[in-house]
């Protein structure tokens, strides 16, 4: 049951933007849909939507087609867009209603979430008397304000301030509790594996990475090192070691087996460096992400 | 159903909202009370209704006639006239140099007959003196044989019989109740195709400045494209029956309290008209499928732009069929029995310009009235297809916009 997409191909004027896409939401849960710009994310989500046709495969929710009369789905695109000139109620109450639901119910709604999302205050206001992130946070209760099954985040956080973000990240929170069924698009990874269970990366429409986040990471094995001092650590690190990030007081590199990492320590140990933390771990999403996007 | 009603009314609220909207119909209310009041205005400006007749002096120094002031204002009763025996022909030049008085008309015989010359400050081409000559030689011909009759002792009776104006009433052997339906039929020509041209407009900008917010992409996963430009269509088709209705209720509200009862020209005009409820029926039915058809063409035109701006420029086929079918309608309005006037009101885009005046000129044949009907609602659910899957797939696409050629891959694709 849930949503499940399979092999579906999508092409413009002869060039493949979606090659045999497939994965399936089997419970409520967030699936993060990754990949970089013009991947064939986008219209992966529109053709999920049947704002688009695909040349071939089968996207079906509990079984069935996906058919706006089958599906109650929310939508918060990449490209945020609401009416400017237009009182945040007035329009709140417009996508509620287009979405079915009554006046009454709608009302209910459009106070709980502009409660929730910080937005009451703005009620009777033009939305483009609002912040950019505040805009952002009513194009959110737009997708969400008639209790979709399932819902389409594409960049919720782009542009968003830390308090902004923690918000959201409430919202999604209580979503997934009431058992919403979540696509997640974003390039913010860290993101992604706070929430996502399981992910598909694309790359010029093909899928490179599929399945379950934590075995994606486990099969890839401990092959990070990440050692975190204030002191100069330079001179423990091989000067063959391949640097997967250098930051201030830290340094994260890919090591060949346990081994390497015993000996960088052992070298530590002896040069009497004091260091905050050392943890052989599995490499980052973000590190999949650029070793299998970034490659040729 | 519902949520075509919500789009429905959520468009027309907005769009009457704009503050150009309740601008341009403050301009336009303010002009219809002002044109009602301009008889009140002209008489407000004039000093008195003896301003308005022009001064005459009549000098009969040989005392031909023998009348007086009184005997000449009986009968030239739209003029304010002086009867002289005795005044100096310079003094009454001076009097027109200085504009005191507007004629004067000299009294004298030739060959035994009453003759007089006619002194104005300037006779060219434009003026009317020749027609107000006519009217003053009839006028002392008049004054003359009742003179003459007085002479001869003629009875009261007969001089009144004499006097009294010989009634007439012009009879045209052709009807002519076509010609006298020509002036509303280009009015009604004329009022189609703006609000026609100008709401399809409307319909457009309002898609287009969708696209330009990206609120597009929400809406069209909110409710279907079909719902979106049928909606749209019945919105701005509503508001602008209801701006025009208003506007003529306004017209006829400002006509009754303002226009004097003696300046009741548009009642004599209407009184001479033949036109009843089912004309006026035929003419909405023709406004709304006008309007359908130009409106949906208008809606691709929005969706394919991404800029309100380009809606302008994108519209420019449009605003060419539109144009050449008025003008189409309009020159063949003239005649309209002719084949060009029939093939005018069957082609669908200019029918709505065309078959209502040739209605109300009563020169159409029931056969062709249907037929033109069935023309428009093929042409436009025609249209309307076309339209919706076309503004379905166009309205996602943003940046340059898009060609026709462009159009005919996306209706493919999608």
């Amino acid at each position: 049951m849930g949503l499940k997409v399979e092999n579906v191909h999508k092409s413009y004027s002869g060039k493949k933007v979606v090659d045999g896409i497939s994965f399936d939401l089997d419970k409520p849960s967030v699936f993060g849909l990754l990949g970089s710009n013009g991947a064939g994310k986008t219209t992966t989500i529109r053709m999920i939507l049947g704002i688009l046709n695909k040349d071939s495969g089968n996207i079906t929710w509990n079984g069935k087609e996906v058919k706006r009369e089958n599906i109650n789905f929310g939508y918060l695109p990449e490209e945020r867009g609401i009416y400017p000139k237009t009182k945040l109620a007035d329009q709140l109450m417009y996508f509620a209603t287009l979405k079915g639901m009554n006046q009454v119910d709608a009302k209910k709604a459009i106070e709980y979430w502009c409660k929730k999302l910080d937005l009451y205050d703005y009620i009777d206001k033009p939305a483009e008397q609002l912040s950019k992130g505040n805009q952002q946070k009513v194009q959110l209760i737009i997708s969400i304000i008639h209790n979709p099954e399932l819902l389409i985040l594409d960049e919720p956080f782009s542009g968003l301030d830390p308090v902004n973000t923690q918000i959201i990240k409430g919202v999604i929170e209580e979503l997934i509790e009431k058992g919403t069924y979540i696509i997640l698009s974003s390039h913010q990874m860290s993101v992604v594996e706070e929430y996502c269970r399981d992910i598909v990366i694309l790359k010029k429409g093909k899928t490179v990475v599929k399945g379950n986040l934590s075995e994606i990471k486990k099969s890839y094995g401990k092959s990070n090192l990440l050692i975190e001092s204030y002191e100069d650590l330079s001179s423990v690190i091989p000067s063959n070691a391949e640097i997967i990030e250098k930051k201030v007081n830290s340094y994260e590199i890919k090591i060949k087996d346990e081994q390497m990492a015993q000996d960088i320590l052992k070298s530590i140990v002896e040069k009497g460096i004091k260091i905050d933390k050392f943890e052989i771990k599995e490499p980052s999403l973000h590190q999949i992400f650029i070793d299998k996007v970034g490659e040729a | 159903m519902k949520s075509l009603f919500t789009i429905v009314k959520f468009t027309a609220k907005e769009y009457i909202k704009k503050k150009s909207f309740i601008v341009v119909n403050a301009i336009m209310i303010l002009i219809i009370v002002a044109l009602c009041n301009v008889p009140n205005l002209i008489n407000a400006f004039g000093s008195g209704e003896d301003d308005d007749k022009l001064k005459v002096q009549i000098v009969d120094n040989e005392n031909i006639l023998n009348a007086s002031s009184e005997m000449f204002n009986e009968i030239g009763l739209d003029y304010d006239i002086e009867y002289f025996n005795n005044k100096q022909l310079e003094d009454v030049k001076k009097a027109i140099s200085d504009e005191k008085i507007d004629i004067a008309i000299a009294l004298k015989k030739v060959d035994n007959t009453v003759a007089f010359d006619f002194i104005v400050k300037k006779d060219d081409a434009f003026s009317d003196n020749q027609t107000t000559a006519d009217i003053f030689s009839n006028i002392i011909k008049s004054v003359n044989t009742n003179r003459l009759l007085l002479q001869e002792n003629a009875s009261p009776e007969l001089i009144q019989a004499v006097n009294v104006p010989i009634t007439y009433e012009i009879q045209g052997l052709e009807d002519n109740e076509g010609n006298q339906n020509f002036m509303i039929a280009m009015v009604s020509s004329f009022i189609l195709f703006f609000a026609v041209y100008f709401y399809g407009y409307s319909v457009s900008t309002s898609v287009s400045s969708e696209k330009t917010s990206r609120v597009m992409e929400t809406l069209v996963t909110s409710t279907t494209p079909t719902k979106i430009v049928v909606g749209k269509t019945i919105a701005m088709g509503l508001v602008g029956l209801g701006q025009l209705v208003g506007l003529i209720l306004v017209a006829i509200v400002s006509y009754k309290l303002f226009i004097p009862s003696d300046f009741d020209i548009v009642s004599k005009i209407l009184s001479n008209l033949s036109i009843g409820v089912t004309d006026v029926l035929i003419c909405l039915i023709y406004f709304v499928l006008g309007y359908t058809v130009y409106a949906f063409l208008s809606a691709v035109t929005g969706a394919t732009v991404s800029k309100v701006e380009d809606v302008q420029s994108a519209s420019t086929p449009i605003s060419l069929i539109a144009l050449i079918s008025f003008y189409l309608a309009y020159f063949t309005s003239t005649t309209p029995n002719s084949s060009a006037s029939q093939f005018a009101s069957i082609f669908p885009f200019s029918a709505a310009f065309s078959m209502p005046g040739r209605i109300l000129a009563g020169a159409v044949t029931g056969g062709e009235i249907v037929t033109s009907i069935i023309v428009l609602i093929v042409t436009a659910v025609i249209l309307a297809m076309i339209s919706i899957k076309v503004y379905s797939a166009a309205t996602l696409h943003y940046g340059d916009r898009l060609k026709i050629k462009d159009l005919f891959r996306l209706y493919k694709q999608k």
